[in-house]
Order: structure tokens, then sequence, then C-alpha cells
């Protein structure tokens, strides 16, 4: 057995566990339940980006999606404990309307892929750069190129991180023109 | 180790960006409307490292690096999300999509 | 000095203006708008641009004479300059299409704005006196201005285009000042009437010159100077000969000249003119005499060259003056009301001037409006200031004696009678005697026949004014008697400078004495090639002491017939009523024209619209409509104000859209 035989089972098993709890985050009825769902999906992903040479990627993943932004769902979801969601059914008239479209993307992303599968243009290229730290950082910040690389836009991201966190603070005050009045959510952010 | 064939990979992640858009559909819940679009960007990132592996030249690392940004952006969207679902959840007393049909109100 | 020709009519615009903002700020007071400020600027502008004229028109001479003795001194034969020129902007540039707001000054330019201006300027210090116990004072003031920065955009624009502007400025100020009194309703629809009459004139002006285009070429830009060009070079003289070329620029000459006759007030767009007697006096003596209604005529002698390879055209538009002449002036012999006399004898003193400019004397058709200008303009103003002092007064068979009670304005208008009436050495004298002259030579003995017994009929209805306004016993009512007054100062002096030129104008060009000729001196090289290109070789015909002597004696059979006539007290001048029977239907006769030829087919055209078009065109709105409902009614139950399924069929429309995008790789 082969590398390349070990690598098809960890990426088939990855594939499973991912579908899984992506069906799980559709299908549960508590909140909770879809947020361990979800943990489950990016941590399988995370294993899949690792496969395919992309190891920053893969660690990436996990800190930061896996482990801050599914915190802080988390963190919410238990705040509010009240969020189940009991009362309603999970498939009306509405819901089910909404699955149509969706099925019609897929379908139509399907018919894509396959379609471009049969052409020998898109095969793997054995030659393509591990994306680890190394490369990717000289790929941000364009080392040994005459543009500026990805930089600009970086610092963009980052004033844009910035402003949504003064945002989320604002929207999550209790009133705007009453700062004084004691907050009890926001320190969560 | 690019063992694992293209057509694998995006199907993968269509499914996911399937399964994504119909919880952001299909659910009332607020929270599961967040995850959705969590799972539809989670997708698109698998999407765009299975594409870097078939390029050539220059553009390879283009698809290693737009991922970056797209969880940078996604960290901002639930970090914002989160905010107004509390905001909207402290009005409403609900987390029912449904019930913030008529947001003027 | 060409970099200040655009000063000379944006200082009436700026007087415009000025005035403009001092009636809107002064409208709410309780005495109006101080009338001392409005009246200074009204007068000082139109003055400022009369001194730039004679300033401008004395570098031109300058300039032409100087390059003149260089050839003759050096034997060099230096292109003479012909015109100063100013271009200020491109106006239009698209394509082929090269258009420049740019004005030109030359010869005949100069000698327009010589007396447009200056007469201009005496008709505003008049129209001080006036109006001066009017409400509307300064608006008053405002539109004269516009009206003369118009007018000097008529006659200084470099092209057809920029006198269009002008063209169309002056006729919108005509309407304003018609109406100008517009409480009283009649007002309001002789403003109309004049308006939409200048409409379909205004109609056949662009006709003509779009068709003008097409003949010269899109490359050609569109300055009288090229087209002058352009007419006059041989090698295009083949292109005017062939069949269609020729029947084009007939029937643009024609177009142009209805144009002419609609600004003109010729047969068959003559009825606005006695209309606009509706307007204060002053306006009836500036536009609707000595300047704007004399346009038509500018025009002709401005596009002389183009007007002159269309002989058709020159036979239209000399039979048309001469019928406009004289049906106008039998028409004059009816009315009760002075102005509207003096209104009939415009129109016929204009159709007098296109006799003249259709039988290819351009020049003298020219020398009719300078003249003219004087003695109409004193007529006017002497008749202004006779309603002035009877309160309002204006049938002629209500007054009577004034010879004593107005003595000044009865020699300021007696001046103008002499002029009008053709007698020896007055300024009407030389232009109609050189008319006569010329008619009979280029134009043979019918349409002079015409001429003269027209020249007769003035002399008739002239003196009839005269007789029943001066000479006659009075026949004042008793409470008007009292108040008689003489016109305050500011009217007289025009008056007197008008009369005096009423006298003495007409010897810029004595035709008998050589030498006497700066008028045609001044613009000879813009018609002279047109008028040598008419004429065909000497006319060997009457000494032209006969027939001043003829002319002369056709005003003095006129004047002895009319005192004959009426110092019997026929012609009803007792009576009080309006016209009636053949006078009336004779006054008329153009408007009934227009009633079965205009009128009426527009009226059923306008059934037809109304009745069969505008329902057929309803109903069809209304099918629209209804669908449009039953559209809504479908959406509306997709638009429940559900958010999931919103987005859901947002999605739906991206699937559409990647399909479009993605529709190579399915």
């Amino acid at each position: 057995m082969g590398f390349a035989m070990i690598a098809q089972v960890y990426f088939w098993i990855f594939a499973a566990i991912a579908a899984a709890c992506a069906l799980g985050v559709m299908l549960s009825r508590h909140p909770i339940n879809g947020a361990m769902s979800l943990i489950g999906t990016m941590v399988s992903l995370a294993g899949i980006f690792s496969l395919i040479a992309s190891p920053f990627m893969a660690t990436l993943q996990v800190l930061v999606y896996a482990g801050a932004v599914m915190m802080l769902v988390v963190f919410v979801i238990m705040v509010l404990n009240c969020a189940k969601d009991h009362s309603t059914p999970l498939f009306d008239g509405a819901g089910l309307f909404g699955v149509l479209p969706a099925a019609a993307l897929g379908a139509l992303l399907v018919r894509v892929f396959v379609g471009l599968d049969k052409q020998a243009t898109v095969a793997m290229n054995p030659q393509a750069p591990r994306g680890d730290v190394d490369a990717i950082s000289k790929t941000l910040f364009g080392a040994g190129q005459h543009t500026g690389g990805w930089a600009l836009l970086f610092l963009a991201v980052g004033i844009l991180l910035l402003t949504a966190i003064v945002g989320a603070v604002l929207l999550a005050k209790r009133h705007l023109d009453s700062p004084s009045e004691p907050a009890t959510i926001e320190g969560g952010h | 180790m690019d063992t694992i064939p293209l057509i694998h990979l995006q199907l993968l992640s269509a499914f996911l960006f399937v399964a994504g858009l119909a919880t952001v559909l299909l659910r009332r819940n607020l929270f599961f409307v967040l995850m959705g679009v969590e799972l539809m960007l989670n997708a698109a990132n698998l999407s765009f490292l299975a594409w870097s592996r078939v390029q050539s030249g220059a553009s390879t690392m283009e698809g290693q690096v737009s991922p970056l940004f797209s969880i940078a952006i996604a960290a901002a969207e639930a970090c914002v999300g989160l905010a107004m679902l509390l905001a909207v959840f402290r009005s409403r007393e609900s987390l029912d999509t449904d019930a913030y049909s008529r947001m003027k109100e | 000095m060409e970099r200040f020709l655009w000063l000379v009519p944006a200082l009436p615009a700026l007087g415009f203006i000025i005035n403009g903002v001092l009636s809107l700020a002064g409208s709410r007071t309780a005495n109006g708008p101080s009338r001392g400020l409005s009246g200074f600027f009204a007068v000082l502008f139109p003055l400022v641009s009369f001194i730039l004229v004679v300033k401008l028109h004395l570098d031109l001479q300058a300039a032409q004479e100087s390059v003149r003795s260089i050839n003759q001194n050096l034997g060099l034969n230096l292109a003479v300059p012909t015109s100063i020129t100013q271009e200020l902007w491109s106006w239009i540039a698209t394509g082929d299409i090269n258009l420049s707001f740019g004005f030109a000054f030359d010869g005949l330019t100069s000698v327009m704005l010589l007396f447009i201006t200056g007469i201009g300027a005496l008709i505003h210090l008049y129209s001080i006196g006036y109006m001066a116990h009017d409400r509307g004072f300064a608006r008053f003031m405002a539109y004269m201005n516009l009206f003369l920065a118009s007018m000097i955009v008529l006659v200084l624009g470099n092209g057809p285009v920029v006198t269009f502007l002008g063209w169309e400025g002056v006729g919108l100020c005509s309407y304003l000042l018609i109406g100008f009194w517009h409480h009283d309703n009649a007002n309001g629809d002789a403003a109309r009437k004049a308006f939409l009459v200048n409409r379909v004139g205004d109609l056949g002006f662009l006709l003509g010159l779009f068709l003008l285009w097409q003949i010269v070429g899109a490359s050609t830009p569109l300055t009288y100077e090229a087209i002058s060009a352009w007419f006059r070079d041989p090698a295009n003289a083949t292109t005017l000969a062939t069949g269609g070329v020729a029947a084009m620029l007939t029937l643009a000459t024609l177009l142009l000249f209805l144009g002419c006759t609609g600004k003109s007030a010729q047969i068959p767009l003559v009825t606005w003119l006695p209309d606009a007697m509706a307007g204060p006096t002053p306006v009836s003596a500036l536009i609707h005499a000595a300047t704007m209604v004399t346009s038509g005529v500018f025009l002709l002698a401005r596009m002389s060259d183009v007007f002159a390879h269309a002989p058709i055209t020159m036979q239209v538009i000399a039979w048309v003056g001469a019928a406009t002449a004289a049906w106008a002036a039998i028409t004059g012999l009816f009315q009760n009301d002075i102005k509207k006399i003096l209104a009939y004898s415009t129109v016929s003193q204009l159709g007098f001037m296109f006799l003249a400019a259709g039988v290819g004397a351009f020049d003298s058709g020219l020398f009719h409006v300078f003249t003219h200008a004087f003695f109409k303009a004193v007529l006017f103003l002497g008749a202004g200031a006779v309603i002035h002092a009877l309160g309002g007064e204006q049938d002629v068979r209500k007054m009577g004696g004034l010879v004593k009670k107005l003595p000044l304005t009865f020699a300021a208008m007696f001046a103008g009678w002499y002029a009008i009436t053709g007698l020896p050495l007055g300024a009407g004298f030389w232009s109609k005697d050189l008319i006569l002259e010329k008619v009979l030579a280029q134009g043979g003995p019918v349409l002079y026949g015409i001429a003269l017994a027209t020249a007769v009929v003035t002399a008739v209805y002239m003196t009839r004014l005269m007789i029943l306004t001066f000479w006659s016993p009075s026949r004042v009512d008793h409470e008007v008697e009292h108040h008689i007054h003489e016109a305050p100062l500011s009217m007289q002096v025009p008056l007197w400078i008008l009369g005096i030129g009423s006298l003495f104008a007409g010897f810029v060009w004595a035709g008998m004495m050589p030498g006497w000729d700066w008028f045609p001196r001044q613009f000879a090289y813009v018609v002279q090639p047109a008028q040598d290109l008419l004429v065909h070789g000497e006319h060997h015909g009457p000494s032209v002491l006969l027939l001043a002597g003829v002319g002369v004696g056709a005003a003095i059979a006129g004047i002895l017939l009319a005192f004959g006539l009426f110092k019997a007290g026929r012609f009803g001048e007792h009576g009080t009523g309006e016209l009636s029977g053949a006078a009336r239907a004779w006054t008329l006769l153009w408007d009934h024209v227009h009633t079965v030829f205009g009128i009426v087919p527009t009226r059923i055209v306008s059934w037809i619209l109304d009745k069969i078009c505008q329902p057929l065109l309803n109903g069809i709105v209304r099918l629209l409509a209804y669908l449009v409902e039953l559209v809504g009614l479908v959406v509306q139950w997709l638009q429940r104000s559900r958010l999931r399924v919103n987005l859901a069929m947002s999605v739906f429309g991206l699937v559409a859209v990647l399909i479009i995008l993605a529709r190579d790789l399915l």
C-alpha cells in the first residue's frame, strides 16, 4: 500500500465525515448540535487541506475557524439559552421551496465539474508548490515580484476586521446614546 | 501527494456548498442561517485550494492565498452577524427568521 | 477692437439682467421698482452700444482705407478686409458639423446696427416718459433691452444659425411686449397670434436653412462669408445648374423667404402685425416699425448671393412685395385706429422693400429700411404722444384740431408725413424714388404701375391721418380736452431727433447727385455681386429726373385727393362703430385665408386625433395597465414578506445567471 493509496483512504474518510457533519448542520434541532457538527466538518476539511499540500491553510482552518469563530458561535448560543428550535417544524412549505434552488445550483455545479473533468487540461499539476508558510508569505507580500503582491489587500483586511469589531461592539450595546449602562454580553467579543 | 482526483474534491466542495445553502434557505433559526453561511465559505475554500493544484506558473499560489482572505472575512462576518443576532434577539425575543419578516415595524 | 465685438449685444443683455432683477426685487413694494435707476440703465446700455458700433464702424473704414492706399501706392493687390469678426466659442461640434458661435461686423451689419442701436436708444429714452406711470416700468425696460440684444445678435451673427438665435429672441420679445398689458385678454390673444404666425415663418427659415446646407455641403461652415464665397465660386456654377440642385435651391430660398414673410409681415403671414399694435406705442415704434420687421429684408440682403441664383424665388418675392404693399395701403384707408393706420402703413412700406429686393435692388431695399426706420419711428412716437395727450384715445374720429394744442408733436409728425409721402428731399423721397426707378428698370411696367399706385394711396391715407388728427375741427371729448398737454422732455427729444432724421436721412444716398452715395458704398461688396448677376446690361429707360417727377407727382396727387375727400367730411369721420361691410372684409382678407387654409384643416386633424386616435391610444394604454395589474397580482403572491422565500427566488436568479455565464461549459 503506497502513499497514494493511503491518501486516497484518508480522503474518503474525511470526506464522509465532512458530508455527514454538513447534513448534521442542516438537520439538527438544537443549535449546539449544529455547531458541533460544523466543527466536525471544519476539522475534517482541515485534514483534506493537508492532504492536498496546503498545510498552512489546514492550520488556519483549525485555529481560526474551528477554534475562534466557532467558539464565538457556541458562546453566543450558550448565552441565549432559550434558542431552542422545538416549536417550529423542521420542514415547512417555504423551507422546502428553498431546497429547490439549492438543488438546482448543486445540479449546475456537478454538471460543470463533471464536464471539466473530461477535459485533459485540468489534470493535477505535480509541480505545483506546497502551500506552506514560506510560499504563502512570499506570495502574500510580493517577495521577488514587481508588484506588491497581496500586501495592500492584506492591510485592507486588517482594517475590515477592526471595523467589524467596532461595529459589533456598537451593535451589541443596548442603546447607543447611553454608554454608561452596564453591559453584560459585550464582554464575549 | 497529488493522488486525489480534482473531481472528487470539487464534488465534495459542491456538496458542502449546497448543504450550506440548503441550511440557509431551509432553517428558520438564525443560528443555523449563520452556520450555513460558514459552511458555504468553507466549501469555497476547499474549491480554491483544489483548483490551485491544477494551475501552473505564477498563478499556482493564488488559490492558496485567497482562502486566507476568505477566512478573515468569515471571521468579520461571524463577529458582526452574531452582534446583530444579539441586537435582534433583544428587540424581538425570538430567533425565528419569519418573525423578522416585517423589519420596519 | 474685434475683442470687444461681443460687448455690442452683451451690454443690452446686461441691461436686461439688471432691469429684470430690479423688476423682480421691486415687484412687492408699494410704488414698484425705482424708475430713475431702471430708466438710467435701460438707456445707458443701448447708448454705449451705439457708441461702440460707431467706433467699430470707423475702425472698419480705417482698416479698409489703409489697405486700399497701400495697394494704390505700392501697386499691390492685397485683399481689402471685409469684416471685423470674433469667434466666441465652438457651439456645436459633432462629426462633420462644426458650428462656431461668433460675430461678424461688415458694412451691411454696420449700417443696420447704426440705426438699430441709435434709434433703439432714442426709443428707450422716449419710453421713460411714455411708461412713467406704469407699474411694470422696469419689466418693460427689461424686455426692451432684451429685444435690443436679440436684434443685435440677429444682425451681428456670423452665420444663419446665430442669426436664428436672435431671430427667435426678437420673436419672444415681440410676444412679451405685445402682451405687456396682459390683464386685458385681447392683448394676450394678439401676442399669441403674433407668436404663432411667426412660428410658421420660423419653421420655413429652419427648413430652408437645412436645405441650403444640403446644397453647399456639410464641409462648408455655416457662416455668411463661407456661403457667399461658395455661391460666388465659379467652380460651383455647374453644380448649381443641374436640375435637382436648382429645384432644391428654389425650394430652399422660398422657405427662407417664408421665414422673412413671417418676421416682416408679408403676405401670407401678414395678419399678426396690425394686431401687434396692442402693445405699448414705443414697442410698435421700435419693434413693429423700425427694426424687427425689417429683419426679413436684412436676411434677403445678407444672403443675396443665394437668392440671386434662384430667379423664380426673386419673382415671387417681387410679386409678394407688390401685392402686400398695395393690399396694406388700401387697408390703411379704412382704419380708424391711429396705430392701425400706421401698422398697415408699415406693412405696405415693407412690401416696397421686398419689391425692391425682389427685382434685384437689395441696396435700394435696405435704403428704404434705413429711411423708413426714421420716419416710421417718428410717426409712431408722435402717435404715441398724441395718445398720451388724449389719455389713451386711439380713434382718429375722436381727434382733430390738435395742431394748436400739440404744436411740437405736430411738427415732428409733419416731418414724418413729409418723408413717407415722398415729397421732395424728405427721407422717403430718395428711397422710394430709387425703388420705383429700379422697379421700372428691372421689374417691368406692371410692377412699376402697382408701386406707383401704392405710392398715391400711401399719400392719401397718411394725409387722411394728418387731417383727422391735426387739421380738421376738434371732435375731442370735453373732459379729455382740458387735460391735453405736450409730452414730457424725455419724449420730445427723440421726436425732434427722429423728425430731423426723417427730413434729412435720405441724403446719405441722394441718387441724383453724384458722390452722395455714402450709404450703398458701405456694403456694396456684400450685395453688389448678386445684383450684377441679376441685372444684365445697361438699361435705357426714362431719365432719373423724369421718374422722380412722376413720383413726386403721385405724392402730390394723393395729398390733393385726400384733402378733396376728407375736407368734405366723408369717409366716416363722425362714426364710432367698428368697420363693416367691404372694408371689414378687405381688412380681414388674410385672416380669412388663414382660417380656410390653416385653421380649419388643423381643426379637422385635431378632431380626428381627438375622437379617433386618442381613444385608440387610450385603450392600448389601459390594456397595458391592466396586464401589468394582472402580472402584479401573480407576483404579489410571491412577495409575502417571507425572507427565506425571497432569498430562494434570488438564488433561482443566481442559477439563471450562472447558466448564462457558464453556457460554454455545459
